[in-house]
């Protein structure tokens, strides 16, 4: 009943308490402050994720549009123009719609491995578990960037390969995180009483756990999202990105080998690097937010018990 | 006789919701502790009980400073002439695990689990031990203590030395306590001993350096019987031996009945009666001591009706009011104040 | 016992997997292998071809070649890079040396700076200086490695030429060195220190709220004293274990790192090697730091045994 009420009380301000749930800063006292921030934080998130779906309404241009290269910042050209005469700043304006779909789209395909795997291996535990869970570690080893660079080399990859790859490598701590879930709660009394009432197992995996599980994988899907946007332009920075889609991480990676830093442009590389490190950053304190909230929520379950 | 501990008023509020009864509305501050006042004589037992969530142990926390900061205490807490509510923090860290010691209610989260029992059990030692040179009377009481030692030790065990002097006095401590071979147990861990164990090693740590007050925050809760039973004879034993005052905080009355000398009731963050246990025990004053002598499995297990009032928001005149059966009209209204007559108090209209 | 047979059976497997990875990629990926093998960009007649595809064994059956590869391995041959017309091993052996003293620095500070500052700011209270930290290594932690380089190598070196941009010595003396040095262990620093920084503070966060820390207070410990001894010893232990697991990530950071300071080390090895398409050297890559991070996992794991007691509990 009180868990109950203080979750009414509670649901009104949850875009609000974001970050105060965050890292588990002791806020109470500087809610106020933290509130601004934190409107503020998801305010730029909405701002990028909207630039992202509709960017023909704030870019100035056509990003293949070309104009006289090299261009410093005028009113023409806010941001002035690269090596091959595209305006800056609508290539930026389109860029983060292939940086945040490389995150997403990555984020989706781990966070749905690591939760298959998470909620056999809970579920069913004595081997299938050993194995899973042994499996796991085995991968959870093997460094990912340098495996990403090899692969990416031999394969000269496309945006899709690229986000493939970035799923299938990155499921690991998804999967830990769902498995130690799912064993707490199939020791639970309703997923007990639907597996008396003869339920199959599917059956109670879809409608009894996963709609639990759903708290851990939010924050964990956007920590992925993060790190799947750092490792993309990371790797377009080694020149293994999708040149036809232009990302951030393309445009700071064309910007350091095609003159833009040698030239001293930071109109150039200034502005993508800002957006990722922004962007990425709003994505996981996002993350962070839900994670505390879990934790909080986890506390008072304890404790009403 | 006189006090070596006086308590006055004592009001401990936490603002917002990190107390520990968690659930209280953010906004609003919860009154945890409401004037209590009371004393402990020297080398006296008193025994502080009451149902979980009265207070008992922000009472005992408070005793030590050991609040988080979002507590507002006010009151005096006199102690040996001083009031510690005014220390320092530097001067009350010296007092701490010195002159007050504290015995927790969970024994094995108490213990750190990366240090092995003799290393945690030496710590007061060694803290303390860098300040021996500063407080001459303790220097004194110290050098008479290490001659004694030292005479036993070369009689018994031909002059034995260990390397570390701390190490032999824990051991030697352990010892007394009933440990046949204490060098063994000082290189265990706690998780790798039973809590009951564990229980033993905190008294040990606790009882290291002669304490004048020992706070023992519900030391029964969560033991078994047997458990608990030596807990007793350990305490018995504690207050025999040593001149040692003791605050004993526990909601087991019959463990409060074997061991104190005074016991103070406390409800819904005041304390509602102090009497000697025999008298308590015999002839309870207040409704809400005879309800809680009542609910004992001997007396028939008649529980209280209803129960505690939220700390936040407190009922109007005496907080026992709604679950009282005698209450009168004067209950609702006015709150009672606590009233001495032949060496017991009681905070009740309907009891004088 | 059988927790030691369990993580002894999973790192062979690693190291299995990782061998085997690296032995299928030339075979398995789009194009011809003796092309994977040598690397893209050599120009080699047909009949050179041939004769490396049988030099190479690629005309065997896989179990065969498979056997061949691990002979070679276990005689430190990675392959003949044709680009750089030197052995793989002899290539790597140059240039690790470099990239280990850089990242072992600056991981070493990083760990060190991170792990007590966050210690630090999840044990005091709550104030505007501390949260502003907090924030500012989030942010730190939320950026691509090579941008913060390329911003330390942009303000530091070009704009205030504090610092040389390029390479690891002018002329190899101690002080030349570490004044070359300073700007990428800098900035490998704070990435180390921002991953540390948070999960250090958290674990301090989630540890001070312990009863032990509590007593250890009762028992007359200073506010610091408490951190030091006995928060800290608690709070580290999750780092062991997730600051291996990081060793693949740091290593990562510090390839971008060495690419835009020009550090002749890894990094610019493979950056190079990508450029050139040579693919014997990227594998031999691989195959090293995939093995570093390995045995930095069964450090951290001898460590962990070591520094907590309920591991080693006796039967």
């Amino acid at each position: 009943m009180m868990q109950e009420e203080a979750y009414i009380r509670e649901r009104p301000r949850k875009w609000k308490d974001f970050l105060a749930h965050n890292l588990n800063l002791d806020i109470r006292k500087y809610k106020r402050n933290l509130k601004k921030l934190n409107r503020g934080g998801l305010f730029l998130f909405t701002f990028f994720l909207i630039l992202a779906l509709f960017p023909s309404l704030f870019a100035p241009y056509s990003p293949t549009e070309r104009f006289i290269p090299y261009e410093a910042p005028s009113t023409a050209h806010l941001l002035g123009t690269n090596d091959i005469g595209n305006d800056i700043l609508s290539e930026l304006v389109y860029g983060a719609r292939i940086s945040l779909m490389v995150g997403f789209a990555s984020a989706s395909i781990s966070t749905l491995i690591g939760l298959m795997i998470g909620l056999f291996s809970g579920y069913f535990r004595g081997t299938p578990d050993e194995l899973l869970m042994g499996f796991t570690d085995v991968v959870l080893i093997i460094p990912k960037i340098p495996l990403i660079i090899i692969l990416g080399a031999f394969l000269h990859p496309s945006i899709w390969i690229l986000i493939l790859v970035l799923g299938l490598l990155s499921w690991e701590s998804i999967a830990r995180v769902v498995r130690s879930k799912t064993l707490q709660i199939r020791e639970t009394g309703y997923v007990k009483s639907a597996r008396c009432m003869g339920f199959s197992s599917f059956h109670i995996m879809v409608s009894d756990i996963f709609p639990n599980l759903i708290h851990v994988l939010l924050p964990k899907f956007m920590l992925a999202t993060a790190s799947a946007m750092i490792s993309e332009a990371s790797l377009s920075f080694l020149g293994l990105g999708d040149i036809s889609m232009k990302s951030w991480g393309i445009m700071l990676s064309f910007a350091f080998s095609r003159g833009g830093f040698i030239r001293d442009m930071w109109w150039w590389y200034l502005p993508p690097g800002i957006c990722i490190t922004l962007c990425v950053m709003f994505i996981a304190l996002m993350g962070f937010g839900f994670e505390g909230r879990e934790k909080e929520n986890g506390k008072r379950g304890v404790d009403s018990e | 006789m006189n006090a070596l501990l006086e308590v006055k008023d004592l009001n401990v509020s936490f603002q917002g919701n990190e107390n520990e009864k968690g659930n209280e509305n953010e906004k609003e501050s919860g009154t945890a502790v409401f004037y209590v006042s009371f004393s402990i004589r020297e080398k006296e037992t008193l025994a502080l009980v009451g149902e979980t969530g009265c207070g008992k142990s922000v009472v005992a926390h408070a005793i030590m400073r050991l609040l988080p900061p979002e507590s507002r205490v006010k009151g005096t807490i006199e102690f040996g002439g001083k009031n510690l509510l005014e220390l320092s923090e530097k001067e009350m860290t010296k007092l701490r695990g010195k002159e007050i010691s504290i015995i927790f209610q969970n024994p094995s989260l108490a213990l750190n689990p990366v240090y092995s029992i003799g290393h945690q059990l030496a710590e007061p030692l060694r803290i303390h031990g860098q300040e021996k040179r500063k407080g001459k009377e303790w220097k004194e009481k110290e050098e008479r203590k290490e001659k004694v030692w030292r005479e036993k030790e070369e009689k018994n065990e031909k002059g034995l030395k260990m390397r570390k002097n701390n190490f032999s006095n824990v051991a030697r401590v352990l010892k007394r306590m009933g440990f046949s071979n204490p060098h063994e147990y000082m290189g265990y861990y706690p998780s790798w001993c039973s809590g009951g164990m564990n229980q033993r090693f905190l008294i040990a740590a606790s009882t290291m350096l002669d304490p004048v007050l020992i706070i023992a925050d519900e030391p029964s809760k969560g033991l078994d019987r047997n458990r608990v039973a030596e807990l007793e004879i350990e305490l018995k034993r504690l207050k025999e031996k040593s001149e040692t005052a003791i605050l004993l905080i526990s909601h087991d009355l019959g463990f409060v009945r074997r061991l104190a000398d005074r016991v103070a009731v406390m409800y819904a963050g005041e304390i509602v009666e102090i009497a000697d246990p025999s008298s308590l025990f015999e002839r309870p004053l207040h409704p809400y001591t005879q309800g809680l002598l009542n609910s004992l499995p001997e007396r028939g297990f008649v529980p209280i009706p209803g129960s505690s009032p939220p700390l936040s928001s407190p009922p109007e005149g005496c907080r026992f009011h709604p679950r009282c059966p005698f209450k009168e009209k004067l209950c609702m209204q006015e709150h009672p104040e606590l009233k001495e007559s032949n060496g017991r108090a009681v905070r009740c209209f309907l009891c004088l | 016992m059988s927790e030691v047979i369990k993580k002894t059976l999973r790192y062979a497997a690693s190291f299995f997997l990782i061998v085997t990875l690296n032995f299928a990629f030339p075979r398995l990926m789009p194009g011809d292998p003796v092309k994977n093998l040598i690397g893209e960009d050599v120009y080699v007649s047909e009949t050179v071809m041939e004769e490396l595809r049988a030099e190479m064994g690629l005309n065997m059956p896989l179990y065969n070649q498979f056997t061949a590869y691990i002979g070679d391995l276990l005689r430190f041959d990675l392959g003949y890079s044709y680009h750089l017309h030197s052995p793989v091993a002899e290539v790597l052996r140059e240039r690790i040396g470099w990239t280990i003293l850089f990242v072992g620095v600056s991981v070493l500070l990083g760990t060190v700076l991170g792990t007590l500052l966050g210690a630090y700011s999840g044990w005091k209270p709550e104030t505007k200086a501390n949260r502003l930290v907090c924030y500012g290594f989030i942010a730190l932690s939320c950026t691509p490695p090579y941008f913060l380089a390329l911003l330390f190598l942009e303000i530091f070196a070009f704009k205030l030429g504090l610092f040389p941009f390029k390479g690891f010595y002018d002329i190899p003396t101690p002080e030349n060195i570490m004044y070359h040095m300073f700007l990428p262990v800098t900035v490998m620093t704070l990435f180390s220190a921002s991953r540390n920084f948070l999960i250090m503070r958290g674990s301090v966060i989630q540890e001070k709220g312990q009863l032990y820390a509590l007593y250890a207070r009762a028992k007359g410990l200073y506010d610091t004293a408490i951190l030091f001894r006995h928060v800290m010893k608690n709070a580290s232990l999750p780092i062991i274990t997730l600051l291996a697991l990081d060793v693949g990530f740091l290593f990562s950071g510090a390839l971008f790192t060495e690419i835009v300071f020009s550090l002749n080390g890894m990094g610019t090895l493979i950056y190079d090697a990508i450029i050139g398409k040579d693919y014997p050297v990227l594998q031999g890559s691989f195959l090293v730091i995939a093995l570093a991070v390995l045995l930095a996992n069964m450090l951290a794991d001898l460590l962990y045994a070591v520094a907590d007691p309920r591991v080693r509990r006796p039967a």
